[in-house]
């Protein structure tokens, strides 16, 4: 059977007084794949050129048989035709728009955000999902951090992406929030069986969500 | 004093349309200084922030060459669209919004460069198209810095006398606006008048600037870089 991803990419960051080189190679099939890291190892960086934030300077992406970018082939999809869905670390809500605005922005792809009030069964069925529901209109600085997590799930989810890759999707909460939200991932990914990657430098992370680990250092992987 | 009234009219008048050609422009050319690369971006940049720094003399002397009857425009305006620039209200408002339009470009291209770049990239991977996203997240978080720029254009464009004198006149009724009417009357010796008119302006400038005051950014859920 054909790998679910065939990564081999790399890219040059030149800085000031260093220069970082980020240089990877992945094959795996693995539904649940955390790449694992200190952090400055570049997995970031790595998750970025798979969602098409960022381009490689040589290599080629491939998802499910599908080539996302190819340097030799002259392939680069923009992040709007990926169907990728990214979990930002920070979660990046929109500030000016409120939870139910944040989680129907991809099912309008008109020049103007939609106002409050407006029924999609769509977005519906996520909030209830999420249990969103009571904090439809709430804006982002009012929410705690699961509860922004959860609206960050959703708005990702909402346009039925093909994979969810999630940058350090736990790091910013505490630990018994943390073990909570990782179940709750975890019994997510097997409901939607939808591929995840997930970038992490916490180790239970690995442990109680992967079903493959990848480990990068200094750009590499090991 | 209805001569006074006249004149406010028309100062209202060109400040307002120059400042709808620096919103449109400046906001645009902002824009693609803050987001995109390309050569000549420091050259380009310095010149257009030089109406800042020149005199506005200066200034309205290059406009006279351009738009005059041998400039190269104005040549072209005349002998295809039978336009002249000089000597005319649309004349003392290219002078208005070229003086001003470094205002609007420079906060618009703060604005725009002080976003955190991940809610553009969220938008973007959640599939909407790049016009879109300009409107419906660039702007909405940036317009608090966009307009506190679009108001001092405004200001400035209203107290505008150097330029606009060169290029459009002092014709009463026609192209004599506040700040120029300010001038004539002193020299006429019509203390009355240009007491009036002096207050007129400056109450029309400390307006604006209050207004202006009141939206500098905030720090409340703007998306904007807290570099306190």
């Amino acid at each position: 059977m054909a790998n679910l991803w065939n990564i081999a990419v790399s890219k040059e960051y030149a800085g000031k007084n260093r220069t970082f080189n980020l240089d990877v190679k992945i094959q795996s099939s693995a539904e649940r794949l955390v790449l694992f890291g200190v952090s400055g190892s570049g997995k970031t960086q790595l998750l970025r050129m798979l969602s098409g934030l960022v381009k490689p300077d040589q290599g080629s992406i491939e998802f499910e048989g599908k080539t996302l970018f190819n340097r030799n082939a002259a392939v680069n999809l923009s992040p709007q035709e990926r169907s990728l869905g990214y979990v930002f670390q920070e979660y990046a809500l929109f500030p000016h728009l409120t939870v139910i605005q944040n989680i129907a922005f991809s099912s309008n792809k008109g020049w103007f955000n939609k106002g409050q009030s407006f029924t999609d069964e769509n977005v519906e069925n996520w909030l209830e999902k999420f249990e969103l529901k009571n904090l439809a209109y709430q804006y982002p600085h009012q929410l705690s951090g699961g509860q922004s997590q959860r609206v960050a799930l959703a708005r990702a989810l909402v346009c039925q992406p093909k994979a969810l890759l999630l940058d350090e999707p736990f790091s910013a909460l505490d630990d018994g929030l943390r073990k909570a939200l990782r179940m709750e991932l975890y019994e997510l990914q097997k409901q939607l069986s939808i591929p995840m990657i997930l970038i992490s430098h916490n180790l239970d992370d690995v442990r109680s969500f992967s079903d493959e680990v990848i480990q990068i250092r200094e750009g590499r992987t090991i | 004093m209805d001569e006074a009234w006249i004149a406010l009219r028309l100062t209202l008048k060109v400040a307002g349309v120059a400042t709808v050609i620096n919103m449109l422009l400046g906001v645009g050319i902002a824009y693609l200084f803050a987001r995109k690369q390309f050569v000549g971006k420091n050259v380009g940049d310095a010149i257009l922030t030089l109406p800042m720094v020149l005199p506005p003399t200066v200034l309205g002397y290059y406009l006279l060459v351009l738009l005059g009857k041998h400039g190269p425009i104005g040549y072209f305006l005349k002998k295809y669209f039978d336009i002249n620039l000089i000597f005319t209200w649309q004349g003392a408002v290219i002078a208005a919004s070229m003086v001003s339009f470094p205002l609007v470009f420079k906060a618009a291209r703060a604005a725009f460069e002080s976003l955190e770049p991940q809610y553009e990239q969220a938008a973007r991977v959640l599939g909407v198209s790049d016009a879109a996203i300009f409107f419906r997240v660039t702007l909405p978080l940036a317009w608090r810095g966009i307009l506190a720029g679009v108001l001092l254009s405004f200001a400035r464009s209203a107290g505008e006398f150097g330029a606009t004198l060169m290029v459009a006149g002092s014709i009463p009724g026609k192209t004599q606006t506040l700040s120029v009417a300010v001038y004539e009357a002193v020299q006429a010796g019509q203390d009355e008048m240009a007491n009036f008119l002096v207050l007129l302006i400056s109450v029309v400038c400390m307006t604006v600037l209050l207004v202006s005051g009141k939206l500098v950014p905030g720090r409340v859920a703007s998306g904007v870089h807290d570099h306190g």
